[in-house]
Order: structure tokens, then C-alpha cells, then sequence
């Protein structure tokens, strides 16, 4: 079972190692069986890249949760702030009233005024 | 009877004069809150289009970026089926064809990262295009209305109330109100939204990264075995010349040059993918930059310019994976 810490280098390295593998595999400059053996190698390496990309994928869940679990707070904040702008319209929508206890108050005034 | 009527006349004046007093008072608070608000409506609408357009940008880059994610089990599994019929004398191991070399967990990792990813820029999307001020507008229009009636009825019963301003005093309190709680609600809104993209921000960045390091291992996968074939067809290609198999080597010619053609497009729709990523990181960066800043034309502009480069690159990624899945399927 490969290493799930190999690192990004290590990684690397070993995927340049591939493609420099299967280019010279392409090589016309160079006899038939040894391209092959080539070939052949570089598929080996392939094998061994996949494996560790595929530690390094599974072994990658908790970041992810973490990092998730963050952005879900601020998702959270969102909610609660888009429910804030709700109240505050209910706030507002009371507010318009006002203008009827402000008529009303008129009427009353006039009404006092005018005995 | 004539005395309060004058008085009555004479208080309706004070009364007009005070409440257009406070009607000054009440317009000096509406500016400084369009103030407090840093910015005119037209750039609060301008940022609400641009936290749209980057909520779609994101979408789309999700869905692309997961199915090529989710995708890398299918192809590993197709690529060993591929080699044991190819070459007769390969060990047939079982469990490469029934053990997905990425774990359930691990999908499901992802999933749930993308999921909140959407989440995240749904949630700023709906906040920053809540209908809150259309909603206060409609009931301070009710409101007005019913005032007005009340108005008109208190008119008819009493000449002294045609003397008072009440319509004149109802209109302009009525459109300071509606920009002094469209202010507030708009304010209020864009520090919320300020307020979450900060605290996400170095949580985004991390998850970009890491989605960065499955993207390009999608793409080294996928590259890898077509490099190969290329290099198998290569050798046969070779060996054809050996024998001087005219007919053998044509093909090989044929079929070298249409793996190229397949290698060059399949690179620039997967390295496209990793540019959409990159476009996003920046269009958050500018999201973050813009939410520091005094908000200013320049800022609102190089923000808007960012999210727009990113909306493009996004559209056009997922345009050209669904013609690639349409050409599969």
C-alpha cells in the first residue's frame, strides 16, 4: 500500500519520470525492442503514479471536511442575515402605519380644535 | 365657532411647517445613509448582477469539475479492461476491476465540497437579490393608500382638513422613508454580504487548492493514457516499417494522427476546466478586495471586469464538456 504522505514532489518526479519514459518510447532513433522495454517501464510507472494519486485522493476527506465545515458558517450567516432582512421589512411594513395614526392623530386635533 | 377655525387654519400651517421641517431632517438622513451605504443604487445593482453572475460561473464550474472528478474510477477501470484485451498474456487481477481506486469516502468528500461550494455562492446570490426593498416599497405604497382614503374621508367630514397638507406632507415622507429603508436594507445587505465572503475566504481558498491537485491529477490520468497510446501506435507503426507493410503502416499513420487530434482537444477542454478554477480564485479574490475597499467606480469595475472574465471561461468549459458528453452518449 503506497504512502498517503507522499508528498506533491515525490509525486511529480515520478509522473516527469513517465513521460520522459513514453517519449523515448516514441523515439524512432531507437531499435524496436528497446521502445518497447520502454514502454513497458513507463507503464510500470504509470501504475505506481495512479496508486499514490489515488493515496493522496483518499486520504484528502478530513481537509475537505474541515474546509466545508468553514464555508458552512458563512452559509450560515447568510441565512441568518437574509432572515434579518425579512424582520427588518416587518419592521417597515409596521413603520407605514404612520401615516394612519398620523391622519388619525389630524382628525383628532381638528375634532378638539373645531369644539 | 370663527376663532377656531382660525386657530384650526393656523395650526394646520404649523403642522405643515413642522412636518416639512421634519421632512428636511428625515431627506439629511437619507444622504447620509446613501453615503453610509458607499455607493449610488445603479452600484448596488451593478454588484447584485455580478454576485449573479458568479453564483452561475460557480455552478457551472462545480458540475464540470465534479463529473471529471467522479469520472476518474469509470476510466481507470475502462483503461484495464482496455490493456487485458490488448495483451493476451497480462495477469488478470480482479480487484482492479471490481475496487474503484478512489474510495466512496473520498467521492463523497468531494460531493459534499462542491455541494457547499454552491451552497456558499447560492446563499450570496439570494441575499445580495433579496426583494426586501421591492417588498417595503409595495407596503409603504399600501400604506400611502389607505392614508390618502382616510384623508379623503376626514376631508368630507370636516372643510378644515381640506386646509391641512396632508397629501402634500404624505408624498415626499412617503418616497424619504422608501429611501431611507432601502438605504438601510441595502447597507444592512452589504455588510452581510461583506461580512461572509471575508469569513469564507481563506476556507475557499484551501478547498480551491486542493480541488486544484484532483483537477490536475484528472488530467495527468487521462493524458497519460493517450501518451501511451500514442506510443504503442508509434512502435506498431515502426515494426509496419520493418516489414514493409505498406498497408499496416497507412493505418497506423491514420490512426497516430487521429490520437493526436483527440490528445490536443481532450488537454484543452481539461486544462480549460483548470483555468475556470483559476478564474475563480480570482473572481473570489475580487470579491474579497472589493468587499476591503471604499468601494469606489474603479473598484465596482475591476470587479465586475474579473467576475465577467470568469462567467465567460465557465460557460465556455461546460459548454464544450457537454458537447463531449453528448458526442459519448
Amino acid at each position: 500500500m503506497p504512502s498517503a504522505k507522499a508528498g506533491k514532489t515525490v509525486r511529480d518526479e515520478l509522473f516527469k519520470s513517465f513521460e520522459e519514459m513514453v517519449r523515448k518510447a516514441m523515439r524512432p532513433d531507437i531499435p524496436i525492442p528497446q521502445r518497447q522495454a520502454l514502454f513497458n517501464r513507463a507503464q510500470e510507472l504509470r501504475a505506481q503514479w495512479m496508486e499514490l494519486e489515488a493515496a493522496r485522493f483518499n486520504s484528502d476527506a478530513d481537509a475537505f471536511q474541515k474546509a466545508q465545515d468553514r464555508v458552512s458558517a458563512a452559509v450560515t450567516d447568510l441565512r441568518v442575515a437574509i432572515e434579518e432582512l425579512d424582520d427588518m421589512v416587518k419592521v417597515a411594513e409596521k413603520a407605514t402605519k404612520v401615516f394612519g395614526l398620523v391622519d388619525k392623530l389630524l382628525k383628532q386635533a381638528v375634532k378638539f380644535v373645531a369644539l | 365657532m370663527g376663532k377656531g377655525w382660525q386657530s384650526a387654519g393656523a395650526a394646520g400651517r404649523r403642522g405643515g411647517a413642522e412636518l416639512k421641517s421634519a421632512g428636511r431632517l428625515l431627506a439629511a438622513l437619507a444622504v447620509t445613509l446613501l453615503l453610509a451605504a458607499c455607493g449610488t443604487p445603479r452600484d448596488f445593482t451593478v454588484y447584485q448582477q455580478t454576485v449573479g453572475e458568479f453564483q452561475q460561473a460557480t455552478d457551472q464550474t462545480a458540475t464540470v469539475a465534479l463529473e471529471a472528478v467522479r469520472g476518474i474510477n469509470a476510466f481507470e477501470r475502462d483503461y484495464e479492461l482496455k490493456q487485458l484485451r490488448e495483451d493476451p498474456n497480462r495477469p488478470l487481477d480482479i480487484s482492479k476491476l471490481d475496487s474503484p481506486v478512489l474510495s466512496p469516502a473520498a467521492i463523497d468528500a468531494r460531493d459534499g465540497t462542491f455541494r457547499v461550494l454552491k451552497q456558499y455562492t447560492q446563499m450570496l446570490a439570494a441575499l445580495a437579490d433579496s426583494d426586501a426593498g421591492e417588498r417595503w416599497k409595495a407596503a409603504s405604497e399600501r400604506a400611502k393608500t389607505a392614508a390618502e382614503l382616510l384623508a379623503s374621508n376626514l376631508a368630507k367630514n370636516s372643510v378644515t382638513l381640506a386646509e391641512l397638507p396632508i397629501s402634500e406632507a404624505l408624498s415626499p415622507l412617503k418616497e424619504i422613508s422608501d429611501v431611507i429603508a432601502t438605504e438601510i436594507i441595502n447597507a444592512r445587505r452589504a455588510a452581510a454580504l461583506e461580512a461572509a465572503i471575508e469569513k469564507a475566504a481563506p476556507a475557499i481558498q484551501e478547498i480551491s487548492g486542493q480541488l486544484r491537485e484532483d483537477l490536475a491529477f484528472v488530467i495527468r490520468q487521462r493524458d497519460s493514457v493517450k501518451l501511451l497510446e500514442i506510443a504503442e501506435l508509434s512502435i506498431a507503426y515502426g515494426q509496419a516499417q520493418l516489414e514493409a507493410n505498406n498497408a499496416a503502416r497507412l493505418r497506423l499513420l491514420g490512426e497516430i494522427d487521429g490520437s493526436l487530434t483527440a490528445r490536443t482537444r481532450d488537454l484543452a477542454t481539461l486544462q480549460g476546466l483548470m483555468q475556470s478554477l483559476d478564474r475563480f480564485d480570482a473572481a473570489h479574490d475580487a470579491l474579497v478586495r472589493y468587499a476591503q475597499s471604499d468601494k469606489g467606480p474603479q473598484d465596482l469595475s475591476d470587479l465586475v471586469a474579473i467576475v465577467r472574465s470568469y462567467s465567460a471561461t465557465a460557460e465556455q468549459i461546460f459548454e464544450s464538456f457537454q458537447k463531449v458528453k453528448e458526442a459519448v452518449s
